[in-house]
């Protein structure tokens, strides 16, 4: 029963792995991108196997499919030559190097040694809504795998409640963020070459045969 | 091995932080600004992945995955702010290397 979510969950994390490796060596800005595409999509993954479909799905649509197009043009956009490359200072790689292994290293320490707290809830496996894993799932009778459909469903529906409910003034606070992002990067991006006078002689002819 | 085998909250909690410091030290080495900004995606998702984690194995709620649908949609908007800024910095210095932004260097 565990072996499918054991299979994919170090199938994505292999992916994650190589994905994030990529992005820290990759010389080229582009390869970099779609290095990060191969993390992001494992994420998303993840999210699946961790019963948040809608949060994975989420996460291909925006982050995998706005995000990276995003980052792309970015790329396009500020690369006269799309090879150029800046190499670091040796001293900056193994500054860099030396103070990521050690908080990893502190992290996973803390991490393992503690004794996290759980609830009944997240303990009473397969009962929940929306906290079945695909392999779970999978191992599911058929009559159960009907009904399963809508409660997972319903897990979606439970996301849109609380964004309505217990989350509505952060949910207000993001569309206000949203839009002043929207004139920010529109006012930011525009190109900062002041008026120039051809452009008011080029309209002159055209207003005067009009 | 069993430990290994049967997947569970630490599984998660130690592939966020591999993925966190990755980020991290993508985040110091990379002088090209884009490549910091990818570098933040990496941050952001190891830490929506924890958030995930501990909705699934330690609150058993949707609190987490509400939270973390928030920080796709900030980390999206993040990259939309931080790209019109580059294109700004393109614009003025004819590169996006961070280290030619030095102007208010003392």
């Amino acid at each position: 029963m565990g072996n499918v979510e054991t299979v994919l969950f170090y199938g994505f994390a292999a992916t994650a792995l190589a994905g994030a490796a990529g992005v820290l060596l990759s010389r080229n800005i582009v390869r970099t991108a779609v290095w990060l595409l191969a993390t992001l999509a494992a994420a998303g993954g993840f999210y699946f196997l961790l019963g948040a479909s809608f949060v994975g799905a989420v996460q291909l649509i925006i982050y995998a499919g706005g995000t990276l197009v995003l980052i792309i043009f970015g790329v396009m956009l500020t690369a006269r030559d799309p090879r150029v490359s800046f190499e670091p200072r040796r001293i900056e790689i193994a500054a860099g190097a030396l103070v990521c292994l050690v908080l990893a290293g502190a992290l996973v320490w803390v991490f393992l040694g503690t004794r996290w707290y759980q609830s009944p809830i997240a303990q009473r496996d397969g009962q929940g809504i929306a906290r079945l894993t695909s392999a779970q799932i999978e191992a599911l009778a058929p009559g159960v795998k009907d009904r399963l459909t809508d409660l997972d469903a319903e897990g979606t529906a439970n996301i849109g409640r609380q964004l309505l409910s217990t989350y509505l003034v952060p949910f207000e606070v993001v569309s206000l963020l949203l839009l002043a992002v929207l004139i920010g990067a529109a006012y930011l991006a525009r190109p900062r070459v002041p008026a120039s006078p051809k452009i008011g002689s080029g309209a002159g002819p055209k207003e005067g045969r009009a | 091995m069993s430990e290994l085998m049967r997947i569970g909250l630490n599984h998660y909690l130690v592939l966020g932080a591999v993925l966190f410091s990755a980020g991290l030290c993508t985040m110091m080495i990379k002088r090209n600004a884009i490549g910091i900004l990818v570098g933040v995606e990496l941050v952001l998702n190891s830490a929506c992945i924890n958030l995930l984690a501990f909705s699934r194995y330690c609150t058993g709620l949707l609190d987490g995955q509400v939270v973390a649908i928030f920080v796709i949609v900030l980390a999206a908007a993040e990259a939309a702010v931080a790209l019109a800024i580059f294109l700004s910095f393109y614009h003025r210095f004819a590169t996006v290397d961070v280290d030619r932004g030095d102007k208010l260097r003392g």
